[in-house]
């Protein structure tokens, strides 16, 4: 009896630390598998995706909006932090650079409304790191070394091929570079 | 019984339990379920995209909407039936209609099929405010269907699977994430079948 009852709590033990272990690695499961594709299909780290509009065939997001104009990169931020530079679309009925941490949480959005300035200089670093004062707009401190970075351009009609050229061509004045190409002092003339 | 056969029972039930947890868990996550609060067949959940997700929540938007943003960017409605509780099927013919908009800068109806968008030749997945005919009073009207239709056409395709519509509202009105049952989201109303 008491060895059936030990057994009971054991195996209930087991599935409470089952269940919260596994949902637990979910995020960083499904996050390194997307990294892993993206790769794959030529993405780097801390270099922006190029502009394309996906299809049904292409698409390989869950739930992926499909009005939208994205690109992305995998951030590493092992080196040091980057700096995100963007003119902001404005034939773009939205647009938001967003990073998300490693367990998938939102650490930082900005959208085309909350930008008053062209072009737009985002810091991203982790709690460690420093950016000198005046480097950029605004700071996103991550939380993990690794991130994602995701630009959403959304379209007005995807099937208007002149509207969605000029918001590509717009979508493509983004960059991703290390903090340390901003940093070193000018050449000397 | 012997000492090691009583601990190999123990840690046989530890480990079966520890199987039986994640396995729940793991197929718990990937189930697309219409939880949450919203009108009619609609339903949104609080806290998606947010680090004050909980640890449940945070795995299924993981596996059914990665990257998702908080609700003070994006608030995201789902269905998955018809007004009358009916799982959509491409058997069939919907008419989703509004006759206003919610309060937000910008929105989606997007259909997915297995969470995916349906491949279909019009390159059709979505419309948007900016994107659909309006009706004269400025409502609009949405038809769902495998077979071509005029006017707002949204092709559920050649294959079957779980079908989902998902409406994004951008930069909402806080109301809506206060109050999601009182937003102005399409009615769904099954047409025809066979």
């Amino acid at each position: 009896m008491r060895l059936i009852l030990t057994a009971a709590v054991a195996a209930v033990v087991g599935f409470g630390s089952g269940w919260y272990g596994i949902n637990y690695a979910i995020p960083y499961v499904v996050t390194d598998t997307l990294f892993s594709t993206f790769r794959e299909r030529g993405a780097q780290e801390n270099r922006l995706s190029p502009t394309n509009i996906r299809t049904a065939k292409t698409a390989r997001v869950v739930r992926d909006n499909a009005d939208t104009i994205t690109r992305s990169s995998i951030i590493d931020l092992s080196d040091g932090p980057l700096i995100f530079e963007a003119e902001v679309p404005t034939s773009a009925e939205y647009w938001s650079v967003s990073l998300f941490a490693h367990n998938t949480d939102t650490f930082f959005v900005a959208n085309d409304q909350d930008i008053r300035k062209q072009p737009y200089r985002l810091a991203i670093r982790t709690a460690g790191q420093t950016v000198p004062a005046g480097v950029a707009d605004a700071e996103a401190v991550s939380p993990t070394r690794f991130a994602f970075l995701l630009i959403r351009s959304t379209m007005r009609d995807r099937n208007d091929k002149a509207s969605v050229d000029t918001l590509l061509a717009e979508t493509r004045l983004a960059s991703l570079r290390p903090l340390s190409a901003f940093a070193k002092p000018p050449p000397a003339s | 019984m012997r000492p090691v056969l009583q601990i190999l029972t123990v840690v046989g039930a530890l480990l079966g339990g520890a199987v039986l947890g994640g396995g729940s868990a793991w197929v718990f996550s990937g189930i697309s379920r219409s939880v949450g609060e919203g009108p009619g067949p609609w339903r949104t959940t609080k806290g998606i995209g947010e680090s004050s997700s909980g640890l449940v929540q945070r795995a299924v938007v993981a596996r059914i909407g990665i990257w998702a943003l908080p609700a003070s960017e994006v608030v995201y409605f789902q269905a998955q039936m018809d007004d009358d509780g009916r799982a959509l099927s491409r058997d069939c013919t919907y008419e989703l209609t509004a006759d206003r908009d919610p309060p937000t800068r910008w929105w989606s109806i997007t259909l997915y099929r297995d969470n995916f968008w349906v491949d279909n030749p019009a390159d059709r997945y979505s419309f948007a405010s900016s994107s659909v005919a309006r009706e004269p009073g400025g409502g609009y009207r949405v038809i769902l269907s495998s077979k071509p239709k005029a006017g707002n056409w949204l092709p559920m395709g050649e294959v079957d699977g779980e079908f989902v519509l998902s409406f994004r509202n951008y930069q909402p009105d806080p109301i809506i994430a206060a109050n999601p049952e009182a937003t102005p989201l399409p009615k769904i109303r099954r047409l025809t079948c066979g």
